[in-house]
């Protein structure tokens, strides 16, 4: 186990390392860019779901609040707040 | 310290008796196993949403979390936020719909159909066996607080658990887990929410937590920030938290966990499915001020206890008057039950439709698979009695929960995202790259204190395996020849699902 382990660690070590430099010297403050970013993305995505909006029953658009992307939307934005403040 | 008094005591009884007394009620007229592994289908969303997030908090998550947030910080609440949200939006708009039309009992049972047997048991046998691995973990954190608080000895407070979380869960199937998990959120959020308040009372409020913590520790700032830099030496570093966390644990266990989608599947309605992710998701914003703060308050008031899971035990004893007291143990058992009574309805069911009835008897009917369902309940709710001993020897047991889980989920989430998402993986490919994942967690964990800098690295091991996995099943899927496509026509994921195929 002890010579799997040493193997293991001359294999991947160095890539573990480069890595590891690499993504230490983002500063923070891009990083919490990042993750509001991706928030805002997925809202996006979310927006674009057209057929989220119309009742296939009936054929009708959903009255706002029974649009089930406003509160998709709603929650997001509360989470890219909180990682905005807090981040 | 003080243990608990008898009107605490009486609280905790009446409460046990009465969420067993419920579900005993509620199991009354289940005749076929859609009755007792989907609740017939005609469960509420709110409901399912409710105990879709009581369900994944479980005792674990009280004790550990708070107990991460007495150690790391605001950093917890990773695991309730970008951890949970953005992974339950697209569990909402895309699988859980998708699951519930194919009308299905289990994911290797979608698996098996998009790829074939061999993927279908092979995930059935490990998600089984994990969720029996599983309950020992939490009856043993059951176990540690009613033995530290009630005065139970261990091995008699992990039998009393097992008997009765086992007992109303054989009875009742899935519909009186559900039930029962919406009560038990409300008890479990009052619970958290008295002590926050009187925990934010006795240390002087958020200025008062602050003070506290920069007291102990001078300068340290990252104990208020959710985003933690690449040298922190706890397994929470944000690139751990996006590449590990957010973008392979949090979906595998959101789109990919038995336990919690099999309530979704049991909703009435394709939309139903979905307002019960988006209702479940509405509430895990509030999850961590109710658990990670107290995690907090915790450092500030008792720097010097020795681990981070003593933490909630800790503050339950010591704030809180008589009365109150017994409210928010039972909301801790409550915790627990709704976590145990999950594990083992989605446990039995994996191993009723995906092993029983289509390897050992496959004419079965929906009575037979569910007099199975139940006998297996109950089998495995004796056989995870012996397991909390073995948990006992994690440190940290919402570690121990996220290392189990790291060894598989990756893979798991590359095969389902791949099968659904892309027409050209093949079986050979979902197999290939399942085997490929599986074993590099395995090498990376045996391995991980020589290559990885953070401490439990496993939200990086999640991270690898789920890339190893998909770059198999992408070059196994290739060199094999391209499933059918009447096929993948019905079985991957089409942007309009009303179209014709």
């Amino acid at each position: 186990m002890h010579r799997f382990e040493s193997l293991m660690e001359r294999i991947l070590a160095p890539a573990a390392e480069g890595l590891f430099q690499g993504f230490h010297a983002i500063p923070m403050s891009a990083v919490k860019a990042l993750f509001v970013v991706l928030l805002l993305s997925m809202t996006l995505w979310v927006i674009t779901l057209t057929r989220e909006a119309t009742d296939p029953a009936t054929g009708r658009r959903y009255p706002l609040f029974r649009d089930l992307r406003l509160w998709a939307v709603l929650i997001l934005l509360t989470q890219a707040l909180l990682y905005g403040l807090l981040g | 310290m003080e243990r608990l008094s008898t009107v605490d005591l009486s609280i905790v009884v009446l409460y046990l008796l009465a969420m067993m007394i419920l579900a005993l009620v509620i199991g009354r007229g289940q005749k076929t196993d859609q009755d007792y592994f989907l609740g017939g289908r005609k469960l509420k969303w709110w409901m399912v949403g409710m105990s879709m997030v009581v369900s994944d908090i479980g005792a674990l998550e009280l004790i550990g979390v708070a107990g991460g947030a007495f150690i790391v910080g605001a950093a917890m609440a990773n695991f309730d936020w970008i951890g949970c949200i953005p992974a339950m939006m697209l569990a909402a708009f895309i699988f859980v719909p998708f699951f519930w039309r194919a009308g299905i009992f289990t994911i290797p049972e979608y698996l098996g159909r998009r790829f074939n047997g061999a993927v279908r048991t092979t995930l059935a046998l490990i998600w089984g066996l994990f969720m029996c691995a599983q309950l020992g973990a939490f009856l043993y954190a059951a176990a540690v607080a009613m033995q530290s608080l009630m005065g139970i000895p261990f091995a008699l407070s992990v039998v009393i658990t097992a008997l009765v979380v086992g007992g109303y869960t054989v009875v009742g199937g899935l519909r009186a887990v559900v039930i029962t998990d919406a009560i038990q959120f409300v008890v479990l959020f009052v619970g958290s929410a008295l002590i926050l308040g009187y925990g934010l009372y006795a240390i002087g409020g958020i200025d008062g937590m602050v003070a506290a913590i920069d007291t102990e520790q001078p300068g340290r700032e990252s104990f208020f920030h959710l985003l933690l830099p690449m040298d922190t030496v706890h397994p929470f570093s944000w690139t751990a938290v996006l590449f590990g966390l957010a973008l392979v644990l949090s979906p595998a266990y959101w789109i990919g966990n038995q336990a919690i989608i099999q309530r979704n599947l049991g909703t009435a309605s394709e939309r139903d499915a979905k307002k019960s992710v988006l209702f479940g998701a509405f509430l895990k914003l509030f999850i961590p001020v109710i658990i990670v703060v107290p995690g907090m308050i915790g450092f500030g008031l008792y720097p010097t206890l020795d681990t981070g899971d003593e933490v909630f035990p800790h503050l339950l004893k010591n704030l809180l008057p008589t009365g109150v007291r017994g409210i928010v143990f039972a909301a801790f058992i409550a915790a627990l039950m709704s976590s145990v009574d999950s594990y083992l309805n989605s446990a039995s069911t994996l191993w009723t439709i995906d092993i029983y009835k289509r390897l050992i008897r496959k004419d079965a009917t929906p009575q037979r698979c569910m007099v199975v369902g139940k006998t297996l309940t109950a089998v495995f709710v004796l056989a995870a009695i012996p397991l909390a001993w073995l948990a006992a020897g994690f440190g940290n047991l919402f570690d121990y929960m996220q290392t189990m889980l790291s060894l598989f989920q990756g893979p798991t989430l590359a095969i389902i995202l791949l099968g659904m998402l892309w027409k050209r993986a093949t079986g050979a490919g979902a197999l290939g790259g399942l085997g490929g994942g599986l074993i590099t967690s395995g090498l990376l964990h045996f391995s991980a204190n020589r290559i990885f800098t953070a401490a439990d690295p496993y939200l990086y091991i999640a991270w690898w395996s789920f890339v190893v996995a998909i770059l198999v099943t992408v070059i196994v899927s290739l060199a094999t020849p391209p499933p059918a496509k009447s096929v993948t026509d019905l079985l991957c994921y089409r942007r309009n699902p009303d179209a014709p195929v």
